[in-house]
C-alpha cells in the first residue's frame, strides 16, 4: 500500500539555478571582470595584478603606484624597474589540496564521474567500441602511499610498480633535487593510486587522449594505469614513466611548471605558451636519471620536444639546465645561449618551439652550426638516438 | 628522412595548421564549441595514429597539450596527462 | 590608496563571494539529493541537474582554496580572479 511515487521537485532546480546565476552576477561586478572597467580603483588592481602576474611579486603600494604610472609615459621605465626587483616566485611549499591515499581514491572516482558527465552531455561522443573491460571494484589496500586493490588480476603487476615507484623515489635525493624541494618533496610525498583501464578510457573520451600516468597540479596526487605490466613495458620504460611523474611534482614544488625569464634586452617573458618545452624538460631529465642508474628505457616519450632541449642541455650544461626546470627561472639558460649564440637567441627558441619543437631544433642546430659548437657529443648521446630512432629521423 | 626534410613534408605541414587552429578557436570557444573541436583532434590523431605512428609521434605531445586545454575549459582545473 | 586599504577591500570582495558561492553550493546538493532520492527522473531535467553538479565541483573547489588560502593581498585577488574566469565558464544559458 503507498501513496504516488515521489517525483523530482523542479522547483528545487530552479532555486539552485538563479543561486549560481546570482553568483555569476556577482562575478561580473568584480573589479576584475573587464579590464576596461571605468573606476581607477579597478584600472589600478589589474594592473597591479598583471605585473604580479608577470613578475611572480606581492602587490605592495609600491606596485600600485608603478602600475598608475604605466598609463602615461613611463611604461618602459616602470617595467624596467620591476625586472630589476627580486623574482620571489618560489613554487609551492605545500600543494593546496595535500591527499591521503583515501583522498587520492576519492578524487579518482570524483574525476572518473566528471568524465562521465562530459560524455553524458554530448551522447554522440559515446563509442560502442570498449578496449578493454572495466575491471571489478576494489576490495582493499596495503598500508602504503599507493592505493591497490587485492582479488584484482592486476595487482601483481602492481606490487611490481609499488617497488619501482619505491626505487625512483630513492633516486631523488637531496643533490639531485637540492634541499628546498627536497624537504617540501619529504614534507608532502606524492600519493599514487594505480588505475583500472575504465579511468583512461572515461578521460580519453571525454577529453581526447589515452594517456597512461596524470599529474595533477595543486595537489600531491599521481594516477598510473595498473595494466603497465612486465610483459609489454620493461622495467626501465616504467621506471621512466614513474621518474617522469614525480619529476612533474617535484618541479611544480620548485616552481618548474611556470617557466620564466629576463632576456639580454631586460624583457621579461612567462606564459602558458611555454607548457609544451615542460614536457620535453620532464621527460628529458626522467630519461638522465632513469640512464645514470643503468637502465636504458626502450622508446622516449615525446621525442621532439626532448631532441629540441637535448640540444639546449648539450649548450648550457646539464646541471645549469636541471636547476632552471626545477625553478622555472631560465633566466641563466637565456644568458647562456645569448651568449654563445647571439642576442635574442633563446627568446626566438622558446617562440619557435612552443609552436614546433622540431622546428626549434633545426633552429638551434642551424644557430649552433654558425657559432661553430661541436654537436658530436649530443648526436652521440643515447637519448638522443633513441628519441631519433622513435621518429624515423636519421639527422 | 632527416628533421629538416620531415619538417618540410606536406603531411607535417598540414597536421601543424590544425593543431594551430584547434588551439586558437579554442581559446574563445564554448562548452559545446569545446567538445566538438576535441572530437574533431581526437578522430584526427586516431586515424594518425593507425596510418602512419612514428609522424603520430612527432605530434604527441600536442595533442596532449589540446587535450590538457579542453579539460582546463570543462571543469576549469588544470592537469597533466602523459 | 595604501597598502592596507587595498587588502581590507579584496578581502570584503572574497567574504563576499564566499557567501554567495557557499549559498549556491547548499541549494544545490538539496536540488540534487532529492533528485537522487526519487525513482522517476524525467530526461527533460537531466541536464540540468547535470549542470548544476559541474557548478558545484567547481564552486567547491574555489571555495576550499579560499577558506585554507593565504590572506595576502595577491593571494586573494587571485582567487577573485579564478571566480571571475569559473563564472565565465559556467555561465548559465549555454546548458541544458
Amino acid at each position: 500500500m503507498g501513496g504516488a511515487e515521489k517525483s523530482v521537485d523542479p522547483e528545487k532546480i530552479q532555486r539552485a539555478e538563479a543561486a549560481v546565476t546570482a553568483a555569476t552576477e556577482h562575478a561580473r561586478k568584480l573589479p576584475f571582470a573587464s579590464p576596461g572597467v571605468a573606476s581607477s580603483v579597478s584600472k589600478a588592481f589589474n594592473a597591479t595584478l598583471d605585473l604580479v602576474k608577470e613578475h611572480g611579486m606581492k602587490v605592495t603600494a609600491t606596485l600600485l603606484d608603478l602600475s598608475l604610472s604605466r598609463s602615461s609615459n613611463n611604461t618602459t621605465t616602470s617595467t624596467k624597474k620591476l625586472v630589476q626587483l627580486e623574482d620571489v616566485s618560489s613554487g609551492h611549499e605545500v600543494p593546496p589540496f595535500v591527499m591521503t591515499r583515501k583522498g587520492a581514491e576519492e578524487h579518482s572516482e570524483a574525476l572518473t564521474t566528471e568524465a562521465e558527465m562530459v560524455i553524458a552531455r554530448n551522447p554522440s561522443r559515446v563509442s560502442s567500441e570498449l578496449s578493454y573491460e572495466t575491471s571489478s571494484s576494489d576490495m582493499g589496500f596495503f598500508d602504503r602511499n599507493y592505493s591497490i586493490p587485492e582479488n584484482d588480476p592486476g595487482s601483481s603487476f602492481v606490487s611490481r610498480l609499488v617497488s619501482e615507484a619505491e626505487l625512483v623515489s630513492g633516486w631523488l635525493v637531496d643533490s639531485y633535487l637540492g634541499d628546498v624541494i627536497s624537504d617540501r618533496f619529504k614534507k608532502t610525498p606524492p600519493v599514487i593510486t594505480f588505475e583500472p583501464i575504465s579511468f583512461f578510457d572515461a578521460q580519453e573520451k571525454a577529453y581526447g587522449y589515452l594517456a597512461v600516468g596524470f599529474y595533477f597540479p595543486d595537489t600531491n596526487h599521481i594516477a598510473l594505469d595498473r595494466n603497465l605490466d612486465a610483459t609489454q613495458n620493461s622495467i626501465a620504460d616504467t621506471s621512466n614513466l614513474i621518474a617522469h611523474e614525480y619529476l612533474h611534482y617535484a618541479a611544480y614544488l620548485g616552481g618548474g611548471t611556470e617557466i620564466r625569464f629576463t632576456d639580454s634586452e631586460g624583457n621579461y617573458h612567462s606564459g602558458e605558451n611555454m607548457n609544451l618545452s615542460h614536457e620535453g624538460l620532464t621527460e628529458l631529465h626522467a630519461q638522465n636519471l632513469v640512464h645514470s642508474h643503468g637502465m636504458s628505457p626502450s622508446h622516449v616519450s615525446y621525442a621532439p620536444e626532448v631532441l629540441s632541449i637535448s640540444l639546449l642541455q648539450h649548450i648550457v650544461g646539464k646541471e645549469v639546465l636541471k636547476e632552471a626546470y626545477l625553478t622555472g627561472n631560465f633566466t641563466k639558460i637565456a644568458e647562456l645561449v645569448d651568449e654563445k649564440l647571439g642576442n635574442g637567441t633563446f627568446t626566438e627558441f622558446m617562440y619557435i618551439f612552443s609552436s614546433s619543437p622540431l622546428d626549434a631544433l633545426v633552429f638551434l642546430q642551424n644557430y649552433g652550426a654558425s657559432a661553430k659548437i661541436d654537436l658530436s657529443a649530443w648526436a652521440e648521446n643515447p637519448i638522443v638516438r633513441q628519441a631519433k630512432k622513435d621518429l624515423g629521423v636519421t639527422e | 628522412m632527416n628533421v629538416s626534410d620531415l619538417i618540410k613534408s606536406s603531411a607535417y605541414q598540414d597536421a601543424q595548421k590544425k593543431i594551430a587552429s584547434w588551439n586558437e578557436q579554442l581559446k574563445t570557444a564554448d562548452n559545446k564549441g569545446t567538445a566538438q573541436i576535441c572530437d574533431e583532434f581526437k578522430n584526427f590523431f586516431s586515424q594518425l595514429k593507425k596510418a602512419k605512428p612514428q609522424l603520430y609521434s612527432v605530434f604527441r605531445g600536442q595533442h596532449k597539450q589540446l587535450s590538457e586545454a579542453v579539460y582546463e575549459k570543462l571543469s576549469g582545473k588544470k592537469i597533466t596527462l602523459d | 590608496m595604501d597598502e592596507t586599504e587595498v587588502g581590507t577591500k579584496l578581502l570584503d570582495l572574497e567574504t563576499e563571494t564566499q557567501a554567495k558561492v557557499s549559498h549556491s553550493i547548499s541549494l544545490i546538493e538539496v536540488a540534487i539529493a532529492d533528485w537522487e532520492g526519487t525513482k522517476k527522473k524525467p530526461k527533460s531535467l537531466a541536464t540540468r541537474i547535470d549542470y548544476l553538479r559541474i557548478c558545484h565541483g567547481m564552486f567547491l573547489d574555489w571555495e576550499k582554496k579560499s577558506l585554507k588560502g593565504k590572506k595576502d593581498p595577491t593571494s586573494v585577488a587571485n582567487r577573485l580572479r579564478d571566480f571571475v574566469s569559473i563564472c565565465q565558464k559556467i555561465k548559465p544559458g549555454e546548458h541544458g
